[in-house]
């Protein structure tokens, strides 16, 4: 269950750097709140809590890897206080699911790790000049994923 | 390939996704539109999850499949991934019988499981009285990414039996309503036996025995010395096992059901010594009847009725209970020289009337009561007084009474005893 902790570490240095640091300490606590509670919805309302200092720290102008950073830290903290909710909730707070936790963490946190590297490699390529056509280009084509993506 | 039902755990992920790259667009930060490629990502990778056919052994193994009552059972549950894929997100809850409480250690498992490789979960159990089955064992398998679940059942057929000892820890002194053959319950009527009781004329065919001499030669007069004559009994143990019986001080105790059984166990035990015939039965929905018999066979069958029979199982029954017609049935059973001795914690009326009624067709009837009330609240106190009235009414229609709180068994039946007149 402590494990989402580490989640909280990796989040706040990734927060350091930006002025949202705030939202993401409330967040954190709002997760705590929801893992020692058990409660989804506690859970949840802290990954809005992150996703709000997210969006917040990118229109004021973090920079790129700190923000893919603290992104990346946001998911896994999400995935892994529910995941330990859930588990919480199916087998009880005393059994031992130390193995079971550090799997998902590991399979979460190398899903998150290739796809930050996808995106970053992306924009990197993609240096330089950014006509506003190119921003649209890329706007439409992560509607057309999530289109194809979502269910 | 199942795909198992979804968990709803990424639900909105999508949305969150359109509104940062929403955001990036307007606010012109490339970096917030990156996040949403993150998020992308992600959705893909929720995308792609499924559930690999699940195909799992189950063992279960018992230190000691026939324990004493009380005894500590380790019990070793081993999951074994058969399929050949890995079951990255494996969750097992095992169905402990009901009436068994998990001492140590949860009965439970949660561990990511490579093909052929096996996770071993060990919980001990305090067993009871009675026989109990395990129930089917449930797994939940996620994928990694948690987005799908799929449930199941396996079942591993494990059975544990707890056979009580019967043990004759106290005497339960008997009426005077005895049958004709020779025992051990002192009867009023004059004859052969051990304690003096008469004196009277000699009659011609008296033993020589039992002349007494010293009167002969003081008085010349012939005179034969009575005692009184020792019988044996037919005892039937009635065991009320109706829902209303099933109650306890408070939830980790025994409840009145599992110390009437013992009570009749341990009465059971000691009639049987005692030479006295003894049959059981149950006054509850599950039907159970031994007619009064003695010997050998006879102990190991009623040791097994008292261990396994349903109807003396530790949960309550959940079947329809018409008690007028189960007391018909009984009293057609008795032998009209039939004693009774009656189990019951005497909660409600019911039970008083039950043992009135067969007082009343004389069958002459002892009760032993074991006390499951309390002095917690005020309802349990106003509980405690209505049985103790109950008791009350039950003494002064001439029914012997037992009341047992919590000491042994013994100390209750020497404190009644005290308190009988013969």
């Amino acid at each position: 269950m402590a494990l989402s902790a580490a989640g909280f570490a990796v989040l706040a240095l990734g927060f350091t750097t930006s002025t949202a640091a705030v939202g993401g300490l409330a967040a954190t606590v709002a997760l705590a709140a929801g893992l020692v509670r058990g409660s989804r919805r506690i859970v949840d309302a802290a990954g809005g809590l992150f996703f709000l200092s997210l969006l917040f720290a990118g229109a004021s102008g973090a920079g790129t890897e700190a923000l893919l950073l603290a992104a990346v830290g946001s998911i896994l903290a999400w995935d892994l206080a529910d995941n330990a909710r859930s588990v919480g909730d199916h087998l009880g707070r005393e059994t031992d699911t130390l193995r079971l936790e550090l799997v998902h963490a590991a399979a979460t946190l190398v899903v998150l790790a290739v796809g930050a590297a996808v995106v970053y490699g992306a924009d990197r390529a993609a240096a330089g000049g950014q006509p506003i056509t190119a921003v649209v280009l890329l706007l439409v084509g992560v509607v057309a994923l999530v289109a194809v993506v979502g269910r | 390939m199942s795909r198992g039902f979804d968990t709803e755990r990424w639900t909105g992920l999508d949305g969150l996704v359109l509104v940062a790259a929403a955001a990036g667009v307007f606010t012109r930060e490339p970096s917030l539109l990156l996040a949403a490629g993150l998020g992308v990502v992600v959705l893909a990778y929720v995308r792609v999850a499924s559930i690999p056919e699940v195909s799992l052994r189950v063992e279960r193994d018992l230190s000691d499949a026939t324990p004493d009552p009380d005894d500590e059972v380790e019990v070793t549950l081993r999951v074994t991934n058969e399929g050949p894929r890995t079951l990255f997100d494996l969750r097992v809850v095992d169905g402990v019988p009901p009436a068994l409480g998990v001492a140590d250690g949860p009965a439970r498992l949660g561990t990511a499981l490579r093909p052929g490789a096996t996770a071993t979960a060990t919980y001990t159990v305090t067993a009871v009285r009675g026989e109990h089955a395990w129930g089917e064992t449930v797994v939940v398998v996620r994928d990694p990414s948690g987005a799908v679940e799929s449930r199941e059942t396996v079942d591993a057929e494990t059975t544990l039996r707890c056979e009580p000892e019967l043990a004759a820890t106290a005497d339960l002194p008997l009426r005077g309503l005895t049958s004709k053959y020779a025992g051990r319950v002192e009867t009023d009527v004059p004859g052969s036996g051990l304690e003096f009781a008469s004196i009277r004329e000699y009659r011609h065919g008296d033993p020589i025995r039992r002349i007494d001499w010293n009167r002969r030669a003081r008085t010349g007069e012939l005179a034969t010395v009575e005692f009184r004559e020792e019988r044996a009994a037919a005892v039937v143990l009635v065991v009320d096992t109706r829902a209303e019986a099933h109650v306890a001080p408070d939830g980790g105790a025994e409840t009145a059901v599992e110390r009437s059984v013992d009570a009749a166990s341990v009465a059971f035990s000691a009639l049987l010594d005692g030479g006295d015939s003894v049959g059981v039965a149950a006054f509850g929905p599950d039907e159970c009847w031994l007619a009064p018999s003695s010997g050998v066979d006879h102990r190991t069958r009623a040791r097994r009725l008292f261990a396994t029979h349903p109807a003396f199982a530790p949960t309550p029954p959940d079947g329809a209970f018409f008690p007028s017609v189960a007391l018909r049935r009984l009293r057609r059973r008795l032998a009209s020289d039939a004693q009774v001795v009656f189990c019951s914690p005497l909660v409600d009326d019911y039970a008083v009337s039950v043992a009135r009624r067969l007082e009343a067709y004389g069958h002459a009837v002892t009760v032993v009561s074991p006390d499951p009330t309390t002095t917690a609240t005020v309802g349990a106190r106003l509980a405690r007084i209505e049985r103790d009235l109950r008791l009350r009414e039950l003494r002064r229609s001439g029914v012997r009474v037992v009341d047992w709180g919590d000491e042994p068994l013994g100390v209750a039946l020497a404190r009644a005893e005290a308190g009988w007149s013969r």
